[in-house]
């Protein structure tokens, strides 16, 4: 069984999230350690099903909430908080841009910057 | 991703419809007084945490029975033609393996594996501390390495 310590490191190791000395210190030791390297490959493992299958797509009603809430800021007239309204909607879902893109052209293009911008952080 | 923070953090598929919505709400009208102290990603993940924090307290918590209808959900992609049969099962178990963890292990589980967020992104979302974060991690790693060991190496007690 692997030592309690070396779980925690170790699955900060798999996110390569240890400064580089215990990282270097880890990974000497799972040279030696069969213990250890098998359980560095079970989450890894357990990582990877976790990646493939535990993403839900969203809810076509969420989705909808998101354009609606888009469209009242778009009535309200205020551009500043429209920019990051469409912001937000567009990095909940790729087809609130589509729905700009068709029926408000102009504005898309006006806020296209803001929105790769915070569509690449918050991603998808 | 705010979806599936706020599906980890529920366990229960309409709670985090209903959670979301109220997030993404709450963040197209805040959005005008973000000043950009943090990415948007992770302003938007803590939106959906206080969210959740404040429906916990204002009624008692109820850990829903998610596993039913998380696992019954159809795949978030479209599924292939061949091995949809195996995918689902495969989704069956996580989900079930899922449903047995704390909503904060899921919570930090989920914005690493499917978001790929940093543990300083993950404790500045979750208003955690760093070690709270890597900790958290590798206890939800190693509870779902035990759930979700191969069947034929489990014994019987």
């Amino acid at each position: 069984m692997p030592h309690e310590i070396e779980k925690e490191a170790l699955s900060a190791f798999l996110d390569q999230e240890l400064a580089p000395a215990e990282h270097e210190r880890i990974q000497a030791h799972l040279a030696a350690c069969a213990d250890c390297q098998g359980y560095l490959a079970r989450i890894r493992s357990v990582s990877g099903v976790v990646k493939r299958h535990g993403r839900h797509a969203l809810p076509p009603t969420v989705e909808a909430v998101a354009l609606a809430e888009v469209s009242a800021a778009a009535r309200r007239r205020r551009l500043k908080s429209l920019a990051g309204a469409v912001a937000v909607a567009v990095c909940v879902t790729v087809a609130g841009a589509i729905a700009l893109k068709r029926f408000m052209p102009g504005l898309f293009a006006q806020v296209q910057g803001m929105i790769s911008g915070a569509a690449n952080s918050l991603g998808r | 991703m705010a979806y599936n923070l706020a599906l980890r953090l529920t366990g229960e598929r309409a709670e985090a419809e209903d959670l979301s919505q109220d997030a993404l709400v709450r963040a197209v009208r805040a959005w005008p007084s973000f000043r950009g102290e943090s990415d948007p990603g992770t302003w938007l993940y803590r939106i959906v945490v206080n969210a959740w924090k404040n429906r916990l307290r204002d009624r008692a918590a109820r850990r829903a029975d998610s596993l039913d209808a998380l696992e019954q959900e159809p795949a978030g992609a479209e599924p292939g033609p061949d091995g949809a049969a195996e995918r689902g099962d495969e989704r069956r178990r996580l989900e079930k393996a899922l449903s047995r963890l704390a909503p904060e292990e899921r919570a930090v589980l989920v914005l690493r594996e499917l978001d790929g967020r940093s543990y300083a992104e993950i404790a500045a979302a979750l208003d955690l501390p760093l070690g709270t974060v890597k900790s958290r991690l590798a206890r939800a790693r190693e509870q779902l390495a035990v759930l979700l060991a191969p069947e034929e190496k489990k014994d019987a007690a």
